[in-house]
């Protein structure tokens, strides 16, 4: 069945690494890449974006992440859920991201950021998970998009 | 966004989505809104998920829908389904991410007038005492060992640690402990989560408002509440299982996604992903759902605990716990194995409320005995600039709605749309103007929270009260809001 969702937006000029988009009670976001790990990177980018502008946010740690999941999608909403679980144990923002592999089941990569100081990170959004709610990964010309709402 | 799917008007609050509509619904949808609402309601995709869910495995009745239904993820929120215990499926994202995210309300013994002076004071207590906004830690630190005794004991733990009084768990949902907790269900990340944030109200649309009694619909009702003064203050609380719920629905909701092939199900939104009840893993499902729940109402334990000493600290000795007593606590994302007629049979059922509250009418066992002459007393927070509802019951619940009403007033404005409204300085100078006084970590977040992002609660409740669901019986103002 289809769900009644919003016309996929034509991948715009010059190329946007994510878009964000209104839901009623929460967000949802749009990645692009041109490869896999692009589209990850620029996931986790517009996620965090989400929560802090990246500018407001310094690098002086990272954390390596390693997720698995039994489809692309999966291991995307993984890769997310794991910067919130980050986030809510260890209160750290994320700005630059790398993966290093990426199979049908594993995702490797490094995300580098700072905690979150109540002083100088002003929080637009808390985000509580990341939802499979319409969640997909589409194949563009040349490359993909995902589609991914947050619950807040 | 959803014109086409068609609308049979059943009575002045009812609307029918027939089967027919579409192969895979295995019973028609039913949404509780009047003529105005439901234009409302038509606006986001709400009703296409009143759909979706109609297509769960052993889905019996209607896939049902609140007066406060939104768009959510999964169930619309304000979504009710009740599955059969046995033969039927159980949806972690029916629950939602906040697994026990509820409400409970403690009265004081305290009029406006008294408290009139001290309003800044006391706000900036409740500020102090409830640790809230994002990253912040909660007013008890647990071992590993305290952690387990939360998830098996619920508010029982935290009365036996001194926050609170006995008398707070003959008034809580389930006496603030679901049975049936498996904490061998629970994965590390979610302990990992929890044990730093129990006693927190986190952010997002959670808070703690003092409200002042307004207007009093059912004297004999609000009279057996402990709120039959107009004028008198109460203290409401919001809020559920903090990131140890999060990770918890997270953990099964990707397991049964992963599994979907293995049993057969092909659903139309991934997140509504299900497991059997009669699989170990729909069993499991059960065991850590109750886990988060016993922590959620610990949490509002703790949380209510704070608003005492607060109290206390303000007005001594005319605010011990017993003048503080709390009126009632109800979750309102939660699944419960409840029995109830079907087409003339007793079933047991397995009732998902999604953004949904119990409203068990009057005579039923598991009301506590001081409320059993009057029903259940059900808490509708509404915005906070306008009211919020206390309201009692009814027997319609039983027959229609699986002993459900709505939960608050639903969003009608995106978070988006509703900080471009108004900015927060303009948001804090309306409220002030209201009379009500803020205490808020994160202004920017504020925003999303306006009163014009939210429906008309009155009318929420007014559907609810006229379909039978649940009686009238106090309207409460807010005149003091903490936020994270």
């Amino acid at each position: 069945m289809e769900a009644a969702i919003e016309e996929m937006p034509e991948l715009p000029e010059p190329p946007k690494a994510y878009e964000v988009f209104e839901h009623t009670a929460d967000v949802g976001l749009h990645a692009f890449g041109h490869t896999l790990p692009e589209l990850f990177v620029h996931a986790a980018q517009g996620m965090e974006s989400l929560l802090v502008s990246a500018d407001e946010v310094h690098v002086v740690t990272s954390r390596r992440i390693t997720v698995d999941g039994h489809d692309t999608i999966s291991l995307l909403i993984a890769w997310l859920n794991e910067l919130v679980f980050l986030f809510d144990t260890e209160y750290l923002l994320f700005r630059d991201f790398v993966i290093e592999t990426i199979s049908e089941t594993q995702v490797t990569g490094r995300a580098s950021g700072e905690p979150y100081d109540r002083q100088r990170h002003d929080l637009s959004s808390a985000i509580k998970a990341v939802t499979w709610h319409e969640a997909a990964i589409t194949r563009l010309d040349d490359g993909y998009q995902a589609r991914i709402i947050f619950d807040l | 966004m959803t014109d086409n799917i068609p609308l049979e008007r059943v009575d002045s609050n009812r609307w029918r989505i027939p089967q027919r509509y579409h192969p895979e619904m295995r019973v028609p949808g039913m949404i509780y809104a009047d003529d105005e609402l439901i234009e409302q309601i038509k606006a986001d995709n709400a009703l296409q998920q009143v759909v979706n869910v109609a297509t769960l495995p052993g889905i019996v009745g209607h896939s049902l829908a609140m007066p406060d239904i939104h768009w959510g993820y999964g169930f619309p929120v304000g979504g009710v389904a009740a599955t059969d215990a046995e033969k039927g499926v159980i949806s972690p994202g029916g629950i939602g991410f906040d697994i026990n995210c509820g409400v409970r309300m403690l009265a004081t013994g305290l009029m406006r007038d008294q408290i009139k002076g001290q309003v800044d004071r006391l706000a900036d207590e409740l500020f102090t005492n409830l640790p809230s906004g994002v990253g912040g830690e909660g007013m008890r630190k647990l071992t590993m060992g305290e952690m387990h005794q939360v998830m098996l004991q619920g508010s029982a733990w935290a009365v036996e640690e001194g926050y609170g009084i006995a008398e707070d768990l003959e008034v809580t949902e389930e006496n603030g402990c679901l049975t049936g907790a498996n904490p061998d269900a629970v994965s590390q990340k979610a302990l990992q989560r929890g044990i730093n944030q129990l006693g927190s109200l986190g952010s997002g649309n959670h808070f703690c408002e003092v409200q002042v009694v307004e207007h009093i619909y059912d004297e004999q009702a609000a009279k057996a509440l402990g709120i039959g003064q107009k004028g008198q203050v109460v203290t409401t609380i919001h809020c559920g299982s903090r990131g140890f719920g999060h990770q918890v629905a997270e953990d099964f909701i990707k397991l049964a996604e992963a599994k979907q092939q293995d049993y057969g199900f092909q659903l139309v939104d991934r997140q509504l992903a299900c497991l059997p009840l009669e699989t170990v893993e729909g069993q499991q499902y059960l065991g850590a759902m109750a886990c988060a729940a016993n922590f959620a109402w610990a949490n509002r334990q703790l949380l209510m605990h704070g608003v005492r000493q607060a109290f206390s600290a303000v007005f001594g000795r005319k605010a011990r716990a017993k003048d503080l007593p709390l009126v009632y606590d109800v979750c309102h994302n939660i699944a419960k194995i409840e029995e109830y007629e079907v087409d003339g049979q007793m079933r047991r059922l397995c009732v998902h409320r999604k953004g949904a509250t119990r409203a068990f009418p009057a005579g039923h066992p598991a009301i506590p005995e001081q409320y059993r002459a009057v029903g259940q007393p059900v808490l509708i927070p509404g915005d906070m600039g306008r009211y919020s509802f206390v309201l009692v019951g009814a027997q319609g619940s039983m027959e229609r709605t699986f002993g459900t009403c709505c939960h608050g007033a639903g969003r009608r404005q995106s978070r988006t749309a509703a900080k471009k409204s108004i900015s927060p300085r303009e948001l804090l100078d309306q409220l002030a103007a209201r009379g009500v006084t803020i205490r808020v970590h994160s202004k920017n977040l504020l925003s999303e929270e306006a009163p014009q992002a939210y429906k008309d609660a009155q009318k929420i409740v007014n559907v609810v009260h006229n379909a039978g669901l649940a009686q009238l019986v106090a309207r409460l103002k807010p005149i003091i809001v903490v936020k994270g």
